[in-house]
This record gives structure tokens, C-alpha cells and sequence, in this order.
């Protein structure tokens, strides 16, 4: 295997093949330095840290989240800081709802012994007001076990002294008592439960609107700072900032960031706030910023991540070859930089420093090359070189898979808001982001030449919620603000047979005009890679032969590729005077026979006919006409069920 | 031998083929009789060509361009002034450094066809109208309105910078008359904009006489003029109190006490904004010193944007883009790639360093050292 091919670290979460601590050393240490300040001064602070596509900036942070990974149990005489890794990839209006659901993901992620950072939090409250000798962890086993009650006082005192609400005082209690802890994860990331769920953790869930969801996200943040305390502060890295922009003029995405990083900033006292752009960005982050969101982003400091000088260059050569565990020519271990040539050398420093991706990608085109040469006379067919086509669709094709693999109605939202606008500009580049203040709960609104279509995402698996928000769009529609409105459902998430009220909104707001939609979950999985690499390509993130691959040319080869599925689904939302694909009959009865498949995926096509009150004929045609939702097994037809994605069954 | 009476044959469709095919291939528009002596068929009439060409314009596929001069003959291709006029007309304006008439178009023009001042004149507007070019105000009442790449603003400011460039500090008055066109209002708005800046500096009137006018200069004024008077006066006392012999080292505690009360910092910690200012450029210029000058973070790795160092350094840009290369050759700078230069308008791309073959550079910052 080749020592050099693996140029990009996507996830600091993961463990890199090699690190060299020299290379960014220093600004390595300032980042310590900073959490330092945090701990010391009980103030949070903020550091802007930039650097060419492939300088290293994802890899830094894996760096770091490395040094403050636990290696021992938790004690209050050590040092220890929590860590939170946030990939911007979302709308500038769901900011906070982003670093909340990655905040909760990553307290909740397993470390050492199966612990998670929620369970360090949880040892060092508690440490706080029971004094205990020496390692927490098996006080808090012998506590747990023995004296449950003695622990529940504690967690009510933790409660008090931090002036928690009651929901999140019940929380901190399931978290204590290791109950529900996925449903727990899903309250905490904001996710909307079934009736069901909440009631069996003893919580509650606001019928809210849009900007009231985004501010309780913020209000979640805060307070889950406030939870970890001094004692233990936190590091919450930014990456892909860039991918927040929907293009150059985007004001939007670099207001949201400023206000993110000022209210962390001044609203916590425990955090170190690490923003890593590239820096063609970052000089746009500095001019265009407020002043005051921009000295905070940088109130401890604004550093460069350079590239490499040729002795830097060496050692991570040197590194990534002793990591290699395949045998290797002997010219390796005796010549400085192999598999470089002096032609390689001259190209690469040609400006004095190369980025550690160029350097690898090159390295690993040359190892290569010369294993290709060392093999005896025979005559090699050499396959042809790859193209940017050929790069763009092999990625593509395994992104689209990952995330059809990942799929789950809880990101459909965020999927749709951040990615439809970017595929509605690639058909009708004229289009543009809308906001309108009284239009809360219209997710999205896209305004073109023929006016402003709103889409609105209705997938909440609570049905209270689901009937509140249907309820106050059907008034916000009747406001006659809009040529044409899109309520977007989830075919996963249908209305539970019980939600009367919720079917006849739905209803009410077909008759009123507005579309029904539900998107397949290959189509939802199509805008999330979409989005996926479009931000990676913003960033700098994606990159072949070394060089980053502009968005660009990114989106002009995505428009050749445009699948129908998904053409026709951006369509049916943005063409203003097209009718629905779906009749408004056809989302009635999906939603019916997806809330009865729920209950049972395979029933008999008459008794399933006979409980939706239809003749069977007709439930045959429209499981033809939604193959991606029903299928019919039998000859002459007999069951009927509900179709499943391959990953989604594996998943399942 | 006689000449033949024989009426010619009517013209096959090979041959109209070929006449079709020497208009499209032909470098600019053609007139019937050029097109007979370029067409290789048997020689047919010029009056029967034309009406050949007259029913291809007919068809829409060829167009008719209007005779050259008075007593020319209509002319014939497949492509319309509008549209090969525009793009060689925008591509003039885009690249010439100054904004340029119908007249100016038409010395620059160097396209095989020759366009009519009616037709420079249509497209040109056309241009503008669209947004790709901008109308800058006639020069004079007589001459025409011209256009250029940048709006009136960018061209006022252009113009002049360009003044003060050249000459040394002149009154406001002499640099209105440098852009007479533009009404008082905006051009005081220019001046004080420029002033804000540091893209110009006030000089103020020396002297008390009624003559002494302030002047504005590419580079702040020269202290010692304005100094003369005291330094004489300065001169006098001193002698008085040597002779009266006061101490050297009171004087000396004296005088700087004095020069730090009017504003004259002796101290190490001078602001940035000075030290800039102070920065002379000749040749070349210390861009370490420069970037620390402007760049209080500097020493941690900050980002300098090309754009604001070049200004501080007040070089042209291949002088200035080819010592970053250098210092950065050297290890003395970091400079930081920008990956999509090829998606940035011509402007934007012009505000980075370019080593020429491809590659362009956000900006510069120093290499963090690790201390001891």
C-alpha cells in the first residue's frame, strides 16, 4: 500500500496514519495556551487560525483532540477539557442548531473505558459537592449501585446550585442513571420524539416556530457549557466555515458566524472557540465581519498555518515511511525526501514552502511511479490516467452511498435547507434566498422571476408538533405572500392514525393550494452529498492530484449529472405554474398506507385496502405509481409492503 | 475571336453553395463584386450574385452590412456588426488604461471590417446600457462621451491620483481643472475620501500670507519647512541661556519636555499607522519590517492580505508581487496560496501576487518560530 496516499483528514475524530509534532508546533501550543488562559482567567477566548487548502487545519484539530483525550480515569486533580468538532456544513439560519446537535453527538461519543464526556461532566459535578479520594469512576459505580438515593440528592443539589430548568434537571437525572440514553441523546440534540418518548423520559417538547427552535438551540449550548463548569473547559473547533456561504455576496453566513462566535465568546466562561478557514476567507472574514464579531473571533490571537520548509517536508516523509508496514527499496531508508526527485523539489518550492497535501499527493505519485519501474521486463498496461470526471464520479458515487447508508428523517430538514437552494441555482442560477418575518415557519423561501415559492419541512415524529406547525402555516399561508407554498413530508415519519387534526390541516392546505411533497430518500440522500461536496470543495477540502477542486467546477459537472429523480423533484418545488406531481389525493392516501405499513410492513393487499376504506384496484395503482414507497409481492397480486432502502434495513 | 451572346446557364446549386461558402470565410464583410473574384465557380454576373446574396439575407442566413462609404455597395456576411462589433469593442474598452470616445475606438480598431461612427456609437451604449462597460462624461462640451472598464467614480479617482502621482503637491483648484467635468459636491466628497484613506495627504499652507494655499501630495509633508521659523527662534533662546549658563542637561530636559508636550513622542512604542507612514520605498522595501508595521500580530503567524501590503509599500505590482516571491524563497514570508484564483473577477485576482505561472497569493505572513 502505498505510505503517501492518504493526503485529507475528513474527521479529527480519527486517528491520523503519522503525525509530525514539530510541523505546527507553535500554533499547536498556542491553542493550548488559549485553553490554559480559559481554565486560569475562567473567561472564554477565541483564536483564528488560517491556512492554504491542505495546510493542515482538520488535522491540527485531530492533533489537539488527541492530547485531550483522556488516558487515565477521571480525577479532579487532573487537568481535563472537553472537546467539540463542528463541520459547518449547514444554513446560516440553523447555525445553532448545528453546533448543538455536534455539541450533544459529541458528549455523548464512547472514549475510553466506553465513558463519554457527558459521564466526565457528570463525575467533576459531582466531585464538586462530595468530596471523593482518588479516582471518581468507582465512587460513582459503588454509589449508582449501593446508595441510588444518596446519588439522586446529589444530582438535585447539582440542579439547584446551577439554577437548571426542570427538563434539563430530569435529564442530567437519566444521564446520571444511565436510562434512555438514546432517546435522551435524540431530546438533547433537539430531534422531535413521539409522545411516547417524551413521556417516558418525563420531558417536554415546545410547539415552536423556526427562530424560536434556532434560539432555543442557542439557549441549549449555553446551558450545557454552564453544565461542564470551570473545572473542566472546552475546546469547540469550527471547520468549514466557508461551506456556510451560499456564494461570495453572502452576507448572511458571515453575520451568522460573527454572532455565534461573539455570544459563545461573551455568554460562556469556559470555552476556547478555535475558527480554522482558509485564507482567501479569511481575509474576506476580517474586512466583511462586524468589527465587534471579528475581534472576538481573534481575541486571542489570528495565526497562519505555513506551509512546509523542505526540513519539515523530510520529517513528514520520514514519518509517513516508518509508518508504512510494507517493505520498502533501500533507497528509502539512504536518500533524504525519496521518492522526490530534484525536478519534484525545484516544482515544489518553488515559492519557498509547499502544503503538506501537495507534498504527500506528490510523494505518492512518485512512489508510484518508481514501484511501477522496479518491476522486472515485463510490459505493463498502465490503466489510463485519471480525469476530473473520473475523480468527481467515483466520489460521488461513494458519498451518495454513505449517506443513503446514514440517512434519517431528523436531518431532513437541515439536508433540504442547505442543499436545495444550491441545486435550484444550478437550474435556474437567478434564484435567490429569501427571508420573510412573517413567515416563520416557511423553512425556506426561493425567489425567482416568477415569484417566490416557500417550502416548508413538516417531518416532526411528534404529532403534536406536527399538528401546531401545520396549524400555524395554514394561517401564514392564507397571508397570500406566496405564488406557491411546498410542504415537504417525510414518507419514514408518517402521521400517526390518531392525528385527526394534522390530516385535515394537511388537507386544508392542499385545498388552499399548496403542494405535497415527499421526497424519496435516495433524492434526500443525493442533496446531502450534494451539499457534502459542495462544502468540501468550498473549503478546500476536496482535492485531486494535490489541487483543491474549485466549487465551480464542481457545480458545472453535478449540472451534467443531475439525475431526473432529483430534477424533477427541484422542479415541482421551484416551478411556480407547474401542477403537483403528487394530487392531493395521492398525499393523503401515502401518508395512510406509510401509517399503516409502520404498524405492519406486509399485510394482505385486501385487508390493507379494506382498512383504508379503498377499493384494492386502487391502492394496486398507486403503489405502481410509488414503487420508492410500496411494493406488491404475488401473482395474482396479494401482499403489499413497504419498500426499505438496502442501508436503511442494514441500519435497522 | 467574337465575344459569345450565349445566355449562361442558371446558377446550379453547387454553385450557390460555394458563394455561400466564401462569405462565411471570408475575414470581414464582402461586397457582390468581391465575392464573383473570390468564388471559384464559372464566372457569373455581378447583378445575378447579389441577387443570390440579397435571397440568402432573405432566408436569414446571411446579413447585410451597410456600404462603406457613400458610394460603396452594400456588403455581405454571415455574422451581424452587433454582434462581432460588440466583443471586439468590449474587449478594447476592458483593456485600455484610460476611458476611450467613438473617435478613440476607432484609432484603436485594428478587427479586418471597419465599423461606422453610428455603429461604434450604437454598441457602445449597448455596453453600457448591459452593465459590462461604464459612460465617462465627455472631457470637454465638444467631445464626445467616452467609456471604460470602471465606473466615474473609479475614474475620478483614477484621474486623480494620477495628477498627484505626477506632479508635485498642487492646489484643489489645479486638480479640479484635472477633472473639470465632475461637479463640485462629488469632487470634494473625492478629496476627502482619498484624504481618509492615505491615498493622498494634505500639505498645509505655509506661511501666514494671504498667497499661502494647501497643497495635496502623494506623500505627507516635509516637516522642516514648517519648522524653519521656530528652529531660528529655538536658535536665539538657546544662545541667550547658554550665555547665562544654564546647563547643557537642562536644556536638554527642557527641550524634550517642550517637543513632548506639542505631540513628539521620544518613547520606543510609536503607533503602527506611524511607522508605516514612515516606511520609505525605493527599490526594494524590508517586508518583514513592513509586515510588522502593519500587522501588530504579526510575530504569531497573522495574515497580511497582498492587498493592504501592497498599499503600505506604495510599489507597482510586478515589483512588488516579485520581492514576496523572493522574500518567500528566501524563508523570510510565508505566502499564502489562494486555491480558486481562476473563479475571481480580473480585479479581484489583480489584488493578489501572481508568480506568473498560474499560482496566485492571498497574502503574506511570517514563519512562526518556536522561542529558544
Amino acid at each position: 500500500m502505498n505510505p503517501f496516499r492518504e493526503a485529507i483528514m475528513a474527521d479529527p475524530w480519527e486517528t491520523p496514519r503519522s503525525d509530525v509534532p514539530t510541523i505546527h508546533q507553535t500554533v499547536f501550543e498556542q491553542c493550548l495556551q488559549g485553553l490554559e488562559y480559559v481554565r486560569r482567567n475562567k473567561r472564554s477566548t477565541a483564536l483564528l487560525i488560517h491556512g492554504a487548502a491542505g495546510s493542515g487545519k482538520t488535522h491540527l484539530f485531530s492533533r489537539l483532540r488527541s492530547r485531550l483525550a483522556p488516558t487515565m480515569p477521571t480525577a479532579t486533580d487532573r487537568s481535563e477539557a472537553l472537546f467539540v468538532w463542528v463541520r459547518l456544513q449547514t444554513s446560516p439560519r440553523m447555525i445553532w442548531r448545528m453546533v448543538r446537535r455536534t455539541l450533544v453527538n459529541d458528549w455523548f461519543r464512547p472514549l475510553t473505558d466506553a465513558r463519554s464526556q457527558f459521564d466526565r461532566i457528570l463525575f467533576h459535578r459531582l466531585a464538586q459537592i462530595r468530596v471523593a479520594e482518588g479516582d471518581l469512576e468507582p465512587w460513582y459505580e459503588y454509589m449508582l449501585q449501593e446508595h441510588p438515593d444518596g446519588l439522586r440528592e446529589l444530582i438535585d443539589q447539582i440542579a439547584s446550585n446551577l439554577a437548571l430548568d426542570r427538563n434539563t434537571h430530569v435529564a442530567l437525572e437519566h444521564l446520571t442513571f444511565c436510562r434512555h440514553r438514546r432517546d435522551l441523546q435524540a431530546w438533547l440534540c433537539g430531534d422531535s420524539l413521539p409522545e411516547a418518548a417524551l413521556a417516558r423520559l418525563d420531558l417536554e417538547q415546545a410547539d415552536e416556530g423556526d427562530e424560536e427552535r434556532e434560539d432555543q438551540a442557542r439557549r441549549t449550548v449555553l446551558m450545557l457549557c454552564q453544565l461542564a463548569g470551570s473545572e473542566l473547559p472546552i475546546v469547540i473547533g469550527f471547520d468549514q466555515v466557508e461551506a456556510l456561504e451560499s456564494g461570495s455576496e453572502d452576507r448572511a453566513a458571515l453575520f451568522a458566524f460573527g454572532q455565534l462566535v461573539s455570544t459563545l465568546h461573551d455568554s460562556t466562561s469556559n470555552v476556547l472557540i478555535i475558527s480554522a478557514v482558509q485564507s482567501a476567507f479569511a481575509t474576506r472574514l476580517l474586512d466583511d465581519s462586524r468589527i465587534a464579531d471579528r475581534d472576538r473571533m481573534a481575541s486571542f490571537g489570528n495565526l497562519s498555518l505555513s506551509p512546509l520548509e523542505q526540513t519539515e517536508a523530510g520529517e513528514l516523509i520520514r514519518q509517513r515511511l516508518l509508518a508504512s508496514e510494507e517493505p520498502l527499496p533501500p533507497e528509502s531508508q539512504t536518500e533524504l525526501l525519496w521518492p522526490l526527485s530534484q525536478t519534484d523539489l525545484a516544482q515544489l518550492f518553488s515559492s519557498g514552502s509547499v502544503t503538506p497535501r501537495k507534498l504527500l499527493t506528490r510523494c505518492a505519485d512518485r512512489f508510484d511511479a518508481l514501484l511501477q519501474s522496479t518491476v522486472t521486463d515485463q510490459t505493463i498496461e498502465l490503466p489510463p490516467a485519471k480525469t476530473i470526471d473520473d475523480f468527481l464520479e467515483e466520489t460521488w458515487e461513494m458519498v451518495v452511498e454513505e449517506k443513503l447508508k446514514t440517512s434519517h428523517p431528523e436531518q431532513t430538514e437541515e439536508i433540504l435547507r442547505h442543499s436545495l437552494p444550491m441545486a435550484a441555482q444550478l437550474i435556474e442560477p437567478d434564484l435567490k434566498v429569501a427571508h420573510d418575518d412573517q413567515l416563520p415557519d416557511v423553512s425556506l423561501i426561493l425567489e425567482g422571476h416568477s415569484g417566490r415559492t416557500g417550502v416548508s419541512v413538516c417531518t416532526q415524529s411528534n404529532m403534536t408538533s406536527l399538528t401546531a406547525r401545520l396549524k400555524r402555516l395554514k394561517s401564514q399561508s392564507e397571508l397570500g405572500r406566496l405564488k406557491r407554498l411546498v410542504v415537504i413530508r417525510d414518507g419514514r415519519v408518517p402521521v400517526s392514525p390518531t392525528a385527526k387534526k394534522a390530516k385535515e390541516y394537511l388537507q386544508d392546505l392542499q385545498k388552499g393550494g399548496a403542494a405535497i411533497v415527499h421526497p424519496t430518500p435516495e433524492v434526500l440522500a443525493t442533496l446531502d452529498a450534494l451539499r457534502a461536496l459542495l462544502s468540501d470543495a468550498r473549503s478546500g477540502d476536496l482535492a485531486f492530484h494535490g489541487d483543491a477542486v474549485a466549487p465551480k467546477t464542481l457545480e458545472e459537472w453535478f449540472a451534467k449529472q443531475f439525475s431526473n429523480n432529483l430534477k424533477e423533484f427541484v422542479r415541482e418545488i421551484i416551478d411556480t405554474g407547474s401542477p403537483a406531481k403528487e394530487s392531493g389525493e395521492d398525499s393523503v392516501l401515502i401518508e395512510a398506507i406509510n401509517s399503516l405499513l409502520t404498524r405492519q410492513p406486509m399485510m394482505n393487499l385486501e385487508d390493507a385496502a379494506g382498512e383504508l376504506g379503498i377499493p384494492t384496484e386502487k391502492l394496486v395503482d398507486i403503489a405502481r405509481r410509488y414503487p420508492h414507497f410500496f411494493g406488491i409481492l404475488g401473482n395474482p397480486e396479494s401482499i403489499l409492503f413497504r419498500a426499505v432502502q438496502k442501508a436503511d434495513h442494514e441500519n435497522t | 475571336m467574337a465575344k459569345s451572346n450565349a445566355p449562361l446557364a442558371p446558377m446550379s446549386m453547387e454553385d450557390r453553395s460555394h458563394l455561400l461558402q466564401v462569405v462565411r470565410e471570408a475575414e470581414e464583410p464582402l461586397e457582390a463584386t468581391k465575392v464573383v473574384k473570390l468564388a471559384k465557380t464559372s464566372r457569373r454576373p455581378t447583378a445575378e450574385v447579389e441577387a443570390v446574396m440579397q435571397e440568402f439575407v432573405q432566408d436569414g442566413i446571411l446579413i447585410v452590412w451597410p456600404a462603406k462609404s457613400a458610394k460603396g455597395k452594400p456588403r455581405y456576411w454571415d455574422r451581424s456588426v452587433t454582434s462581432v462589433g460588440s466583443a471586439s469593442i468590449q474587449e478594447l474598452v476592458q483593456k485600455s488604461s484610460e476611458p476611450v470616445s467613438v473617435k478613440d475606438v476607432k484609432k484603436l480598431w485594428k478587427s479586418p471590417f471597419k465599423l461606422s461612427d453610428t455603429e461604434i456609437a450604437s454598441i457602445l451604449n449597448d455596453l453600457a446600457r448591459s452593465g459590462v462597460i461604464y459612460e465617462i462624461p465627455a472631457k470637454t462640451a465638444t467631445s464626445g462621451v467616452r467609456y471604460w472598464k470602471h465606473d466615474v467614480e473609479e475614474f475620478c479617482r483614477h484621474s486623480l491620483l494620477t495628477q498627484i502621482k505626477t506632479q508635485p503637491p498642487q492646489t484643489k483648484a489645479k486638480l479640479k481643472a484635472a477633472v473639470k467635468w465632475l461637479d463640485q459636491k462629488r469632487f470634494d466628497d473625492l478629496i476627502e475620501q482619498l484624504t481618509r484613506q492615505k491615498e493622498i495627504f494634505l500639505h498645509p499652507a505655509l506661511g501666514k500670507s494671504k498667497s499661502a494655499q494647501a497643497l495635496w501630495g502623494h506623500t505627507p509633508p516635509s516637516p522642516e519647512p514648517y519648522l524653519k521659523n521656530i528652529r531660528e527662534q529655538l536658535t536665539t533662546v538657546v544662545k541667550q541661556l547658554q550665555s547665562a549658563f544654564v546647563l547643557q542637561a537642562d536644556l536638554r530636559r527642557a527641550a524634550v519636555q517642550m517637543l513632548e508636550a506639542s505631540g513628539i513622542s521620544f518613547g520606543a512604542g510609536s503607533s503602527a499607522a506611524t511607522e508605516a507612514a514612515s516606511v520609505r520605498v525605493a527599490e526594494t522595501v524590508d517586508f518583514v519590517k513592513l509586515i510588522h508595521s502593519v500587522e501588530p500580530g504579526a510575530d504569531r503567524g497573522a495574515l497580511v492580505p497582498a492587498r493592504v501590503l501592497r498599499a503600505a509599500a506604495k510599489m507597482p505590482k510586478a515589483t512588488f508581487d516579485s520581492l514576496a516571491l523572493q522574500f518567500a524563497r528566501e524563508g523570510k514570508i510565508v505566502l499564502h496560496e489562494h486555491d480558486f484564483a481562476a473563479s475571481l473577477s480580473q480585479e479581484a485576482r489583480d489584488e493578489l501576487v501572481s508568480d506568473g505561472q498560474g499560482n496566485f497569493y492571498v497574502g503574506m505572513a511570517l514563519r512562526a518560530r518556536k522561542e529558544g
